[in-house]
């Protein structure tokens, strides 16, 4: 019989006292045990476990979250969608179609329109383009 | 039975979609204690688990469009309340006491001392361990219902449960020896 790893038999173990399908059978897990002593030791520590989970519950909350739920949806969407893109999209195209006219001379207010655009679009969505961005994330 | 509420869901998640937020009520109230005790098992803190719940719930509502109704609502509902779990553990820092049991009832049948170990030993794990091994221990999903519920392979799923398990095996070592 072919060598097995210790983890590949604690995982089918594990399976099966889970009551899953164990990718090993049961005589090759129990000539395993036989030989591995710390495989054994391991197979009784995985029962305690189990054991103590047994005996214990979840803990659940009687919190109704229904009211504060109720007060949120009430609200208007903060979520600003792909119609602001849209529309700053368009904007920006129609000045450029403009600009692109032979015989358009825009002054240099016209020219600002696009910084106008893009301002009033970082305005919408309450975004400060220099904002620096300190907060960590944890690395998943 | 199941098919009763899940036609119940279903009643309430077409209302919802008709613009009727008295309906979404319904769902609340059916989910919440869950939706709690699970952001509660990731984040280990009640109060953050609170605030995901919420959040989660508020997404949930402005999703419906998406959600596919011939589904159960709970498991669509999980993979929001997990992303809120996630994103509010990046920001948050665990806070919370442990002289009292968030994740495991103080009335378990086991002994007080057990209870009290299990607790800080499933909050001194990563989340996401902690997450998979209240999963399968305390709802008792199975690992088809975990790979579905974390979006992962079941192989994943046995690989990933078989080592939270171990790492508590060894926070729990002292109670379990005696």
């Amino acid at each position: 019989m072919k060598d097995l790893s210790c983890e590949r038999v604690l995982i089918a173990m594990m399976a099966a006292a889970d009551g899953e399908s164990a990718e090993l059978s049961l005589e090759e897990m129990k000539a395993h045990l036989s030989s591995c002593e710390g495989c054994r030791d391991e197979a009784v520590r995985m029962q305690q476990l189990s054991d103590i989970f047994r005996q214990a519950t979840r803990r659940e909350s009687t919190i109704d979250l229904w009211p504060a739920i109720d007060g949120r949806l009430g609200q208007p969407s903060p979520r600003i969608g792909w119609q602001i893109y849209a529309v700053v999209g368009v904007l920006l195209l129609g000045y450029k179609l403009f600009e692109m006219l032979p015989e358009a001379d825009p002054g240099w207010a016209i020219r600002l329109a696009p910084l106008i655009i893009f301002g009033a679009m970082l305005l919408v969505l309450r975004e400060n383009p220099f904002r620096i961005n300190t907060e960590l994330v944890l690395e998943k | 039975m199941v098919r009763a509420l899940m036609d119940d869901d279903e009643i309430a998640i077409e209302k919802c979609r008709n613009g009727e937020r008295e309906a979404f009520r319904h769902l609340v109230e059916k989910y919440q204690r869950q939706a709690i005790s699970h952001a509660t098992a990731i984040l280990g803190s009640r109060e953050d688990a609170l605030d995901a719940a919420q959040e989660a719930f508020i997404d949930a509502f402005r999703a419906l469009k998406q959600f596919d109704s011939s589904r159960p609502f709970y498991p669509w509902f999980y993979v929001l309340l997990r992303n809120r779990c996630f994103k509010l553990a990046a920001r948050k820092r665990e806070t919370e006491s442990i002289d009292e049991t968030v994740i495991v009832a103080p009335n378990s049948t086991a002994q007080s001392e057990t209870i009290l170990a299990l607790e800080n030993a499933l909050r001194s794990l990563d989340m996401e361990d902690r997450e998979i091994v209240t999963l399968k221990y305390f709802d008792g999903l199975s690992y088809n219902e975990l790979a579905e519920r974390l979006q992962i392979p079941k192989g994943t799923v046995m690989s990933r449960l078989f080592h939270a398990r171990r790492k508590l095996q060894a926070k729990l070592e002292r109670v379990v020896a005696t």
